[in-house]
């Protein structure tokens, strides 16, 4: 009888226990601003560990590895900046394949940050391209590279090398790719990045190529290899304007 | 000697059943830090040092602090491509973090890397919805985890992002993607009412932009009932004091706190049990 009493007892604790959770009653969140006022409390260990490293780096950044002609900045319809940076695209896509290709295609948005004029350090490139994208070879009928054309005149202009059109009428006219009149049969070579081959930024003709290859070339690994092979040839980064989108 | 534990026991079961107590739990999180390692140049915002000097100020003036961070802790600086996320993960070590789950960006120098950089910090990785098994991670990767705070029982699950579209291919090759919200649905549950969590958390890196070929955290919490709590992240947003009613009308709080650690998510609970 006491046993059974007990035993009663302990399921009665145990039930009770089991009911026993905690219960939310009240959240407030708020955000706290990481802000300069935070700067007397930071932490001096973390400080420490820090220190020597942003030093190793802002040493490996600020080494100069060429020397530019003047700034160079990205607008449209076509600007220093963007020329230059889907020369590269074309010039390295071509030593890839060991073969010309047709023209290159760079995104404006891919393009961060300006290149100052005179010194250019390894922060530069990694500021103009603080991301992972890879170099693509696509290639794409004329008639899909003239819809790719038409969707850069509606949006003012892109990034191109090895070809040439005119806006007009919010459409591209008279285009030329390796000087000569675009065919809508033939097939062409194009150098872009793997973003941009996604289909991403509306450049939706890109994302469906007759045929593809993926390098592995990093871009801002190609940009840095670019710059300082032409500084060992004894040359300065040098862009132009050279009427590759014309606004009519 | 039996009349002893008698006495005991009613003792024991009165307390249960008259006493009210109340308890508190400050959580603290952080979303796509994105190697921020110094404080952001243009708005003078967020670094490392000075994150941890106001968790470290909190964690004196509050008992129960947790710490967690819902993913893109790597990728942004020249720090992570120079050191390869290993002074990200080694700092996050440092500011003891209860639990963290993978972003995105935490694949972009494919999962090789990222499971030497896990390895060499022992970071609290939490993913549910990853099946890992064939991959690197398999190691450092853990679905969920159990801390008590003030006597709370908190369960801790992470979900990530569909990687399709958003890392390389080769670098999540193997990597299993788990449907995000069947997921979350289950491991709460398990949680909550097999291991009897008295708060169940997820850290989620889905986002709430509807754009991404994944489901956002208001779909997850709505559909969900077991989660009270929503880190979020991958939408860069600022998300304070929202909360969303979930499939039984009960209110899920969201929170994500911007990038780059400009800010600190603070969440103050308040707990009674009778």
């Amino acid at each position: 009888m006491k046993n059974r009493i007990i035993i009663l007892l302990i399921t009665i604790v145990l039930v009770s226990c089991t009911h026993k959770q905690w219960t939310l009653l009240d959240a407030n969140t708020i955000a706290i601003p990481i802000d300069s006022s935070t700067e007397a409390n930071a932490d001096s260990d973390m400080k420490a560990y820090i220190a020597p490293i942003k030093s190793e780096l802002d040493e490996a950044m600020n080494q100069v590895i060429a020397q530019s002609v003047e700034e160079m900045r990205s607008g449209k319809p076509e600007s220093l900046l963007s020329n230059w940076n889907a020369d590269v695209y074309l010039y390295q896509a071509s030593e890839y394949l060991k073969n010309q290709v047709d023209l290159a295609v760079v995104n404006l948005g891919s393009l961060r940050a300006p290149l100052p004029q005179g010194n250019l350090t390894v922060g530069n490139i990694f500021q103009l391209m603080p991301f992972e994208n890879e170099l693509v070879i696509l290639w794409l009928k004329g008639s899909e590279v003239k819809k790719l054309f038409d969707i850069f005149a509606l949006e003012g202009g892109q990034g191109i090398a090895g070809a040439k059109f005119e806006i007009k009428n919010q459409k591209a006219d008279n285009c030329l790719i390796q000087g000569k009149p675009i065919e809508m049969d033939k097939l062409y070579t194009i150098a872009t990045n793997d973003f941009l081959a996604s289909g991403n930024d509306r450049m939706i003709p890109l994302a469906t190529p007759e045929n593809r290859i993926d390098t592995g070339l990093k871009i801002r690994n190609i940009l840095m290899e670019f710059v300082i092979k032409e500084n060992q040839k004894g040359r300065k980064i040098q862009s132009k304007l050279d009427g590759r989108i014309k606004v009519l | 000697m039996r009349i002893k534990a008698f006495f005991i026991l009613i003792f024991g079961f009165s307390v249960s059943v008259f006493g009210v107590k109340t308890t508190k739990i400050v959580i603290l999180h952080t979303n796509d830090t994105h190697s921020q390692v110094e404080p952001v140049e243009t708005s003078d915002l967020g670094g490392y040092a000075r994150r941890l000097g106001v968790i470290n100020q909190i964690r004196k003036k509050e008992k129960n602090v947790l710490l967690f961070d819902a993913g893109d802790f790597l990728q942004g600086t020249p720090y992570f491509n120079f050191y390869n996320g290993n002074v990200e993960a080694k700092a996050l070590k440092m500011m003891k973090y209860d639990a963290i789950t993978l972003g995105n960006h935490e694949f972009d120098n494919g999962m090789d890397s990222l499971a030497k950089v896990l390895k060499n910090t022992n970071l609290p990785i939490i993913v549910s919805n990853y099946y890992v098994e064939n991959t690197p991670l398999k190691p450092y990767v853990r679905p969920y985890k159990i801390i008590k705070k003030g006597g709370v029982r908190v369960g801790v699950f992470g979900i990530g992002i569909n990687l399709k579209g958003l890392a390389f291919q080769k670098n999540f090759e193997g990597l299993i993607l788990l449907d995000p919200i069947q997921t979350a649905i289950n491991t709460s549950d398990f949680l909550k009412n097999k291991l009897k969590c008295d708060l169940v958390i997820c850290l989620s890196h889905l986002g709430v932009s509807s754009s991404d070929s994944s489901p956002t955290d208001y779909e997850l919490a709505a559909q969900s009932k077991d989660i009270d709590i929503i880190i979020g992240g991958h939408s860069h947003k600022i998300l304070v004091n929202r909360t969303v009613q979930n499939s039984v009308g009960k209110s899920v709080i969201i929170g994500q706190m911007g990038k780059k650690g400009e800010n600190l998510g603070r969440i103050d609970l308040t707990f009674e049990k009778h």
